[in-house]
């Protein structure tokens, strides 16, 4: 296993005799804009809040954009710089942000595939009460054990 | 996986970063509690303040001078460097500055809000947020003017 903090490079790549496995928890980074892509945004976007939406969006707009169609997905990576320590930890605090893309949408992140589906009509029948007492006698003679026969 | 893309932040935007995060925290927090009954603001508020203000005078704001006097130009020229190599990052001193005076807005429009929403057993306290408060205001008031901004 590599430790999250070990970026890959040319030797792991290419010249390791061992395979590695490293696991990172992703998070969702789907869309800034509308259906705009966030690799296709820039960097100022992406810096504003969490890469998926601005901070001054109502909670349940940030949770749609990210939770639908998802097929981008992003994690950081502390690192250091320098070598050694400073003596103010702040200065040593670099942040790398790694944006992916995959090919396909997550599996049931877009509507059409929920076991929930949207609502597509709605009717309304009012029935009077005389209506609704025929309906209901209607029912119970339909469930009760029919007539012995003689 | 079809494509991949890599963003670096440097500390001074990551400094940025979490103080407008706060920043945006307090705002919410100070809205809650403008609209509450006089007394009867519980100590959720009083240690959201406290957090911020005890923090910032027991050292948490020497953290960010290096970056407001601009000594980290030539202590951490990486740092520099990493700020100058575009226009959007170019901006992030400028943005530290506004955020730290916005946080000193909020602050004391919190802390105010603060004395009459809280309940009497918080009073002593409050009255230490806003001798720390006032503590905060002077250091933070000084360093942003030493900013060469």
């Amino acid at each position: 296993m590599l430790p999250v903090k070990v970026d890959p490079d040319e030797s792991h790549f290419n010249h390791a005799t061992d395979q590695f496995l490293q696991i990172s928890k992703v998070s969702a980074g789907n869309t800034v804009k509308g259906d705009q892509n966030i690799m296709d945004v820039d960097q100022s976007e992406m810096m504003n809040g969490e890469g998926v939406c601005t901070s001054d969006m109502p909670h349940f707009v940030r949770s749609h954009r990210a939770n639908n169609k998802v097929n981008v997905f992003w994690y950081t990576r502390p690192f250091r710089k320098r070598k050694e320590k400073s003596k103010n930890e702040f200065l040593d605090l670099w942040v790398e942000k790694k944006f992916l893309k995959t090919d396909e949408i997550m599996p049931c992140t877009q509507v059409s595939e929920r076991s929930c589906g949207g609502l597509r009509k709605k009717r309304i029948i009012r029935a009077t009460t005389k209506l609704t007492l025929f309906h209901s006698i209607r029912i119970r003679l339909a469930r009760s054990p029919p007539p012995l026969l003689h | 996986m079809v494509e991949k893309k890599m963003l670096l932040k440097n500390p001074l935007e990551n400094a940025v970063v979490e103080i407008e995060k706060k920043n945006a925290e307090l705002k919410e927090k100070f809205f809650k509690m403008e609209l509450l009954e006089d007394g009867s603001a519980d100590n959720s508020y009083t240690m959201a303040i406290n957090g911020v203000v005890d923090a910032a005078v027991n050292g948490g704001l020497n953290n960010y001078s290096t970056f407001i006097d601009g000594t980290y130009r030539e202590e951490n020229p990486e740092i520099y460097e990493d700020v100058m190599s575009n226009e959007f990052k170019k901006k992030a001193p400028s943005r530290l500055i506004l955020s730290l005076k916005e946080q000193l807005w909020l602050l004391q429009w919190g802390v105010r809000v603060h004395g009459s929403k809280c309940s009497e057993s918080l009073k002593p306290l409050h009255e230490h947020i806003q001798m720390m408060f006032s503590k905060m205001e002077v250091d933070m008031t000084k360093m942003i003017e030493s900013s060469p901004l």
